[in-house]
């Protein structure tokens, strides 16, 4: 017994020692660190080609203003930032966040400042700041009456890309469709003369969504989109069903195996011709240049419907407990600036949130996409499909209702289903109020 | 005490294993049994008790029903499929062929493949319009066999099953090549004197003694069944809708998409509880066979 007790006693202490070691390591490091360079740990989930390369662009830049910071990135791969997300979760939760990290604005922030997980940042937002974001935008990363990110682009989600050799075969102006129904009677002279009119690729189910919104605001209007955002939807409305009916229409008008295809698998039938046109996102317009077409040229954009901007953001944010505090203040003051903005979003393929950034460097459809947000005439709407509008639990089930719908062509079931998880989900995660108009 | 010297050193060897496991695994698993009896939701810890009210929510939830069915499913196709294609692999390998090496590698390779590569090759096998499938059987005038794959909730998890049958069943191939080599020869040249036929020597001599290898393959296979999410997720997103929905999806949804923290605990105890179904049995017959 006593030989035990003698062992157990040597084993604890040289556990002892080694931790001890280790811990004196490890509080030496940062000091030393300190005392020449700063550091800025980042995470983002820009890895794809063109994605990457706008990060690195704006990342040098960074650099040369700062020379004293370093940046550490953390890039994490999987669109719209999934896999990064759950890392997100973890370190968050382990109380180990980041300096700053990338996150779509809007809803996608809910869960981080409802667990006071991120810090105001009002003092970033200077006026010059607010006088030149869209106000629409600037709501989107406004919480409680303060201030959590700093959008650094604008990607668009209610844009129709179309095939210009099957328009001009078949007659069709571009510039007549500005309507919803102008979009259909479209497809319905597509479909006599044996086109598919659309192409979708819903797999991941998100695409899906992204159709049905663009149906939410183009069949019931800016005014019914905020209802429907904010959780003011009553059972059996007549506007949810009519809704979920052009759903239905613009699937019918559709490639019949659409749950097996990616959205980029779609952009690749209207490049191939055989679909004449596809309901996407303006990263659509990153696919096709990649594939060699011209903008206006060979391919060319529509937005549905006109007037409107359905606002994918990306933004960073300042974790509560981040390490490097100060150094994330300078990177979000610097990606809030024209600067930053126009060296980043060229490359990446979208637009600069600030309205005062000048449009050289940006292709013709970036350019008329740019005016348009700068127009007192456009109305801007938060994406649902993208993590902005709505909570992400009621955003989970909506992904799941309505790729199913895509394929059972329920509509009363659909509708039934959205009003239990806008109960279930959307409501008791509720914690702003939208103001669109 | 002083039945064993070495006892300290024992002790003192076994003590930090121990440790870790009990802390990461056995620790770790009570917590989430305990996390299912709160409230938690959101990423801010709640821990206000609720006995079994997930447990009630989970019961009344459409969505749990499909993915338990689909669990079910795999358990009742995807095993006995996976082990009966790789019993017939090892049967005809075992036959002496030339190029049997070329052969055994090329069964055996999908499963040293990622769940991701294989389910990313699946789906575009599986397209409709331009998959291999669909195209191969138009070309050969084979209109009957054409069908709408994954796209259709109707037969989703069917395709899946096959899926992953093809790839589990160069695993179960080895396991059965292992078993049956070492089977004695004298085995053989009994049967054969006695006047059996190549079915009967099967039959009656082989298949009888693979029965440890079909429980190993059983048991891992079973558990897989439980807990397919990567190549489910890669392939179908669970969808079309819910139609493809297993529990580990579900509680994938929950946890990490909603942030329903308890909720996707009590999905997670559920699984606990099924794997445990499986594995005990196969721990209580490997013990009472042993000492046999």
């Amino acid at each position: 017994m006593r030989q035990l007790f003698v062992y157990l006693l040597i084993g604890i202490l040289a556990a002892a020692i080694v931790s001890g070691c280790v811990s004196q390591k490890e509080t030496t490091t940062p000091t030393a660190t300190q005392a020449q360079k700063e550091v800025l740990e980042i995470y983002h989930w820009w890895t794809a080609g063109g994605e990457k390369e706008a990060f690195d662009a704006i990342a040098k830049k960074f650099q040369e203003k700062y020379p004293n910071i370093e940046i550490k990135a953390n890039p994490v791969s999987g669109g719209a930032g999934v896999n990064m997300k759950m890392i997100l979760q973890s370190l968050m939760l382990a109380g180990k966040p980041p300096d700053t990290f990338q996150v779509h604005a809007g809803y996608e922030m809910a869960r981080y400042i409802k667990a006071d997980q991120l810090s105001p940042i009002d003092d970033i937002w200077t006026d010059d700041m607010k006088k030149n974001y869209p106000d629409v935008i600037e709501q989107m990363v406004i919480f409680n009456n303060h201030y959590y990110a700093v959008p650094i682009n604008v990607h668009r989600a209610n844009v129709i890309w179309y095939n210009k050799k099957i328009f001009e075969k078949y007659g069709i102006d571009p510039a007549s469709i500005k309507t919803i129904d102008d979009l259909f009677a479209v497809a319905e002279k597509l479909k006599e003369n044996g086109v598919t009119p659309f192409a979708l690729g819903d797999r991941n189910k998100w695409p899906a969504t992204q159709v049905f919104e663009v149906m939410l605001v183009a069949v019931g209007g800016i005014d019914y989109y905020q209802k429907f955002i904010n959780g003011e939807i009553s059972d059996n409305d007549p506007t949810l069903k009519k809704v979920l009916e052009y759903f239905v229409k613009y699937v019918e008008y559709s490639n019949p195996d659409h749950a097996a295809k990616t959205w980029d698998e779609a952009c690749a039938m209207v490049y191939k011709g055989e679909a004449a046109m596809t309901l996407m996102g303006d990263w659509a317009n990153g696919y096709f240049k990649a594939k060699g077409w011209k903008p206006n040229v060979d391919y060319g954009a529509i937005p549905i419907p006109a007037g409107v901007y359905d606002l994918v953001i990306d933004t960073f944010v300042l974790p509560a407990k981040a390490a490097h505090p100060d150094a994330a203040k300078k990177w979000l003051s610097f990606i809030g600036t024209v600067e930053a903005q126009n060296t980043f979003n060229p490359i990446k393929g979208s637009i600069p949130p600030r309205m005062d950034a000048p449009a050289d460097p940006y292709d013709p459809i970036q350019k008329s996409f740019m005016e348009e947000l700068k127009s007192p005439n456009t109305k801007m709407i938060p994406s649902i499909a993208h993590g902005s509008a709505v909570p992400e639990a009621f955003a989970a089930d909506l992904n799941d209702i309505i790729s199913e719908l895509a394929t059972s062509k329920d509509v009363n079931k659909a509708m039934t289903e959205i009003v239990n998880a806008m109960k279930k989900d959307l409501i008791p995660n509720k914690i702003k109020e939208w103001k669109l108009s | 005490m002083r039945k064993s010297p070495d006892l300290p050193y024992i002790l003192l060897f076994l003590g930090p294993a121990v440790i870790l496991v009990g802390v990461f695994v056995y620790v770790a698993v009570l917590w989430n049994i305990y996390i299912s009896l709160t409230d938690w939701r959101g990423l801010l810890p709640s821990y206000r008790f609720v006995g079994l009210l997930q447990y009630k929510q989970l019961f009344h939830d459409p969505v749990f029903w499909t993915s338990l069915k689909n669990n079910i499913l795999l358990l009742l196709l995807f095993v006995p499929g996976s082990i009966l294609m790789g019993l017939i692999l090892a049967i005809m390998l075992d036959r002496k062929i030339k190029f049997e090496g070329g052969f055994r590698t090329i069964y055996a390779l999908p499963f040293a493949l990622s769940f991701v590569v294989t389910a990313t090759l699946w789906a575009w096998m599986y397209d409709p319009s331009s998959g291999v499938l669909n195209t191969l059987f138009g070309k050969l005038h084979l209109e009957f066999l054409k069908s709408r794959w994954i796209t259709d909730p109707n037969i989703a998890m069917y395709c899946i099953i096959i899926a992953l049958i093809w790839q589990f069943s160069g695993y179960t191939m080895i396991i059965y090549l292992a078993g049956i080599r070492s089977i004695p020869i004298d085995h053989y040249e009994a049967a054969v004197i006695d006047g059996a036929s190549t079915w009967q020597v099967y039959r009656y001599v082989v298949i009888p003694q693979l029965v440890k290898p079909t429980l190993s393959a059983f048991v891992v296979l079973m558990v897989f069944s439980l807990k397919a999410f990567d190549f489910i997720w890669v392939l179908t997103r669970g969808g079309p809708g819910t139609s493809t929905f297993i529990l580990a999806i579900q509680m994938y949804k929950e946890t990490f998409a909603k942030t329903n923290f308890a909720y996707g605990a009590a999905i997670a105890t559920i699984l606990l509880l099924m794997a445990l179904a499986v594995v005990l049995p196969y721990l209580y017959w490997s013990y009472r066979g042993e000492k046999e």
